[in-house]
């Protein structure tokens, strides 16, 4: 089923419809879990909605809050992450934020699959940098 | 005497190197393998350097007996190459220099690799070949560019010799091109390929469409063999690639060549090279796999070069970019 579809006419199925075209297509399944520090870091709030704007057109949000040790290491995941621009055609927009010592994500796209691409593929790198911190962290006092 | 730390992943090669003022004290690398018959995809090939980027870093920093206090400066690829790969690496050099407290610089895979050449050989100012599975270029150093004499008009010749590996579904262990060399040598027969020299640029995507029909009916008619087609591929490319070299010499009036890239380490190729330098009395310069092939210290070398000479990237203005010509490069670092 084209999950775009589902998500917007069926209002109450909005949440499980976002989740199952981020994830695997199954309504009802978990969101995903960002893997980092093992005891120190837990998955922010995560939420997600449908919005339409001014031209009746319709959006996927999704925001997703890490939390980090401290404010100067949510900077540095920050200017790590955010350098490298979402593809133009993909109409993704993304926004990063640091919020105290909290790594602020937002998405917004019309098309489910360059969403659902853009945020996975995200994932994977905020996972590397999680990493490369734990490995090779803490960061020196700037 | 700074030292550099240098990361490469444009391709299917991930490496980390360390460089100070001209010795490579570290430079670990892994490649990303794929089944014959199968290229590398930038999905693929990335998640395979987030995996061992990490354990290549410490790998290095422990060759070379440094802690990450003696760095004094992180370089990495910005390209061009593969969008995915790139980032993978370059995400982990911005996060290093940041939790370390070090300058980060950019560096123009293309310059890497001349770099990283001049650095080996000595080649003072040579014409250089840089031949890759993504690159294919003749560059000449003038007045602060390395500028592109002659370069191929569509696929690159690595890439044209890969894909015929995967016709024939060759081993890309340890690289397809290598084990077409050593195929190469037993080939006795030369079939007649398309010659695709124009002016001072080459073409291999019609030699490639050529091979690829005629391997099969020609193998099938036991007309040849698969080591004669391996030859004839390599002398009919290597042959156009010594010729563009030797065009791009005479207008500049050089008496050096210098290859680089993957395919430079190529035995025939710097044989038939050897030759033509040998009648013009110039003379050639080449290395062996270690620095030809994509590293981590040819990164860190450049990235030396431009340390030296003050420049430092932003880390606003260090996003990666699949497209990077080498000679948008300002070379602030030479007379």
């Amino acid at each position: 089923a084209d999950p775009k579809g589902s998500f917007f006419s069926d209002p109450s199925s909005q949440g499980d419809g976002l989740r199952s075209c981020l994830v695997t297509g199954n309504h009802g399944s978990e969101c995903f879990f960002v893997s980092g520090f093992p005891g120190r870091y837990t998955p922010g709030p995560k939420k997600s909605s449908s919005t339409i704007d001014s031209h009746g057109r319709g959006f996927y949000d999704f925001s997703l809050s890490i939390p980090f040790p401290s404010p100067l290491e949510a900077e540095i995941a920050c200017r790590s992450l955010d350098p490298d621009p979402e593809p133009r055609r993909s109409g993704v927009q993304r926004e990063l934020t640091v919020i105290g010592n909290k790594l602020v994500l937002h998405w917004r796209a019309e098309e489910a699959r360059f969403f659902r691409a853009s945020i996975t593929t995200f994932l994977d790198y905020l996972a590397l940098v999680l990493q490369t911190m734990e490995r090779f962290g803490p960061p020196e006092p700037h | 005497m700074p030292t550099v730390l240098g990361f490469e992943g444009s391709a299917n090669k991930i490496g980390v190197g360390i460089v100070r003022d001209g010795a490579v004290l570290a430079n670990p690398r892994r490649t990303y393998l794929t089944p014959p018959g199968t290229g590398f995809l930038p999905g693929d090939t990335a998640r395979h350097h987030r995996a061992c980027v990490l354990d290549l870093l410490h790998e290095a920093l422990t060759e070379a007996g440094l802690d990450p206090k003696n760095i004094d400066c992180i370089a990495f690829t910005k390209g061009p190459g593969m969008g995915a790969p790139l980032v993978s690496v370059a995400v982990v050099a911005r996060t290093v220099a940041q939790l370390w407290n070090k300058p980060l610089v950019a560096v123009n895979h293309c310059v890497g690799h001349i770099e990283m050449g001049r650095l080996i050989t000595g080649a003072i100012s040579p014409t250089v070949l840089y031949v890759s599975g993504g690159n294919t270029q003749v560059i000449s150093y003038s007045e602060h560019r390395y500028r592109i004499f002659g370069e191929t008009i569509d696929v690159a010749v690595g890439n044209c010799l890969d894909r015929f590996a995967r016709v024939l579904k060759i081993s890309n262990d340890p690289s397809p091109g290598y084990n077409i060399e050593q195929m190469a040598k037993r080939g006795q027969k030369l079939v007649e390929l398309p010659y695709t020299v124009k002016g001072m640029d080459v073409s291999f995507s019609g030699i490639l469409s050529y091979i690829e029909e005629a391997a099969h009916r020609m193998l099938a008619a036991n007309e040849c063999t698969p080591e004669d087609l391996c030859f004839s591929l390599q002398e009919t490319v290597f042959a156009m690639l010594v010729e563009i070299t030797e065009r791009a010499m005479a207008h500049c009036g050089s008496q050096e060549v210098l290859i680089v890239g993957g395919v430079g380490c190529n035995m025939r190729l710097q044989e038939m090279m050897g030759t033509m330098c040998e009648e013009r009395g110039a003379k050639l310069f080449a290395t062996d796999e270690r620095f030809c092939i994509d590293n981590g210290a040819m990164i860190a070398q450049a990235g030396w070069e431009m340390f030296q000479s003050g420049h430092k990237t932003a880390l606003s203005d260090s996003g990666v970019t699949q497209r990077y010509r080498t000679d948008e490069v300002e070379v602030t670092w030479r007379n």
